[in-house]
């Protein structure tokens, strides 16, 4: 390789922008034929897209950074940036979907009943699964610390327990959910409460889920050495990640579980 | 009995140890302590897991299942209200009429719950 | 994985033969016996390169800079060793940057990978118009509008 007089990383060609936006474009309109038209080639066509680019890419990144030593510093510190901006936009994500609930609650309109929750609806109590579930939560914040800190400090068995015990907490948390929305005695139909109840949280949810595979790739890593006691990016930003997944809940649960009911 | 003994055996041994070898100890722990996150972080989180946080999930999975134990589960009295059940457009799975999540017994598709007709 | 095993027992083995250990694989042995390796052990490629300048703390000269190093020498080696420090100190250039004064004794200092850079000067604080020349290497050059000292420095640090 030529002598680089920067420690910046100069990114190789690669499909998997291009493959990634027609993926992202044939899932968006693949949702809007499978619910228009109840044919779902379009949707399959862009999930298979979609993984195959999210595995090759995210596969690519990791050799490039672990094994070809391409993220030095100032690389580590743009990843840092670009993480924050994700989140930051995962942050406005959400709070569309609180704007919503809050637009629909706090002044309920006659059709309602002029009440929240509207007439008819039974809630869930919020004291209940949801505090297990908070519970779940926290405590998995509690672990992924645990983790990080083993990591910082080289104690490889402890790094490798804490993150499975952290993705365990997360599949127990998507467990109980789905158990709640099976048993939930309302629906995604039941007018603006269904609505705002499970987009809100079922978008949560999958951030959950989306939280649990960034960790448990993380441990995967972690079991495979890629992890150093210094640099160790991959697995903060998937920290950081959890870290939001689990705010976002506390916020849900105070608004729309327990103040929405 | 045991126990008392080897507490008191535990706090007499430094008192032996001489002056000066205390001083180096006391020296490196400082030194430990000073690099960034301190050194024994794991260890704290690792006891904050077993002490707190578990224990925490616990309690509310005994205060989840006692307040199961409580539930009554009758069926509301069906109401065909007009801002709920609605049907606009047909679901795209199944027969169209369910939602992803249908419990026969909590949910009432728009015509009353399930049971009630057979 | 088998190579590491290997390193591990080597490491262990040997500390166990020899009483009097020096200092540097004792505080290997003991970080590889934990598991997880440190950079110092597994950091590759560029990555590697700009740790251990960053450890050296030590900036890379051109021939060109020596030469005019050698006219000044003194003040060359003032201004790299002020640029070392600002490196070290903060190697992810989250502090804010270090402020000159910009006389001729202490100009402002404009890290610099090439032979050239473009130069921004404020000229005085609140001005609204920034002043834009290019910065070439060698002496110091002035602002062609208030006059502020700037002197080129060539390093590979990341900055």
């Amino acid at each position: 390789m030529a002598h680089q007089a920067h420690a910046y990383h100069m990114v190789d060609p690669s499909p998997w922008p291009l493959t990634g936006a027609i993926g992202a474009l044939l899932l968006t309109s693949g949702l809007a034929v499978w619910f228009h038209f109840h044919s779902t080639i379009l949707l399959s066509l862009g999930l298979i897209l979609l993984l195959l680019t999210m595995y090759q890419w995210w596969r690519d990144i990791i050799r490039e950074g672990t094994f070809q030593g391409h993220h030095t510093p100032p690389v580590q510190k743009g990843l840092r940036f670009g993480m924050i901006l994700f989140i930051t936009s995962e942050v406005f994500f959400f709070l569309g979907f609180f704007w919503a609930f809050y637009h629909s609650s706090l002044a309920p309109t006659p059709e309602l009943g002029g009440c929240w929750p509207p007439t008819g609806i039974t809630t869930l109590d919020p004291f209940e699964v949801p505090l297990l579930n908070t519970a779940v939560l926290l405590a998995s914040g509690v672990t992924v610390t645990w983790a990080h800190h083993s990591i910082m400090e080289g104690e490889r068995q402890q790094a490798i327990q804490s993150l499975a015990l952290t993705i365990l907490l997360g599949f127990y948390f998507t467990f109980l959910q789905a158990m709640e929305y099976y048993e939930a005695p309302f629906t995604i139909a039941d007018g603006v409460y269904g609505s705002t109840f499970f987009v809100a949280t079922g978008f949560h949810g999958l951030h959950v889920i989306i939280g649990s595979t960034f960790l448990a790739v993380c441990l995967l890593r972690q079991i495979q050495y890629h992890f150093t006691s210094e640099h160790h990016f991959g697995f903060e930003a998937a920290a950081w990640y959890w870290h939001f997944v689990d705010v976002v809940w506390l916020f849900l649960y105070i608004s729309i579980y327990w103040w929405g009911s | 009995m045991a126990a008392l003994a080897r507490l008191s055996q535990a706090l007499r041994v430094p008192l032996r140890v001489p002056l000066r070898s205390l001083t180096r100890d006391r020296r490196q722990l400082s030194a430990a302590a000073g690099h960034g996150h301190g050194e024994h972080s794991a260890k704290t989180w690792k006891i904050l897991t077993f002490v707190v946080a578990l224990p925490g999930v616990a309690v509310c999975m005994l205060n989840m299942y006692l307040k199961e134990q409580q539930h009554s589960h009758e069926q509301p009295e069906f109401i065909p209200y007009t801002h709920l059940r609605i049907r606009s457009k047909r679901f795209p799975w199944g027969d169209g009429n369910k939602s992803l999540f249908h419990n026969p017994h909590a949910n009432a598709l728009p015509d009353g719950y399930e049971g009630h007709d057979e | 994985m088998a190579g590491r095993l290997l390193l591990r027992a080597c490491t262990t083995t040997t500390l166990q033969l020899r009483s009097n250990v020096v200092a540097r694989p004792l505080h290997r042995a003991m970080s590889t016996a934990k598991g997880i390796p440190t950079d110092d052990e597994q950091a590759t490629g560029l990555e590697r390169r700009a740790l251990q300048a960053l450890k050296r703390g030590k900036v890379t000269t051109t021939t060109t800079t020596i030469d005019t190093m050698l006219n000044a020498r003194v003040q060359s080696l003032k201004l790299t060793c002020i640029l070392f420090k600002c490196t070290l100190q903060d190697p992810y250039s989250i502090l804010k940057p270090k402020k000159y004064a910009g006389t001729k004794e202490e100009p402002h200092i404009v890290p610099c990978t090439g032979t050239k850079r473009l130069v921004g000067c404020l000229c005085e604080e609140d001005n609204t118009a920034i002043v834009w020349f290019w910065l070439h290497e060698g002496d110091a050059q002035r602002c062609p509008s208030c006059g502020s000292h700037y002197q080129l420095v060539h390093n590979e640090l990341p900055h």
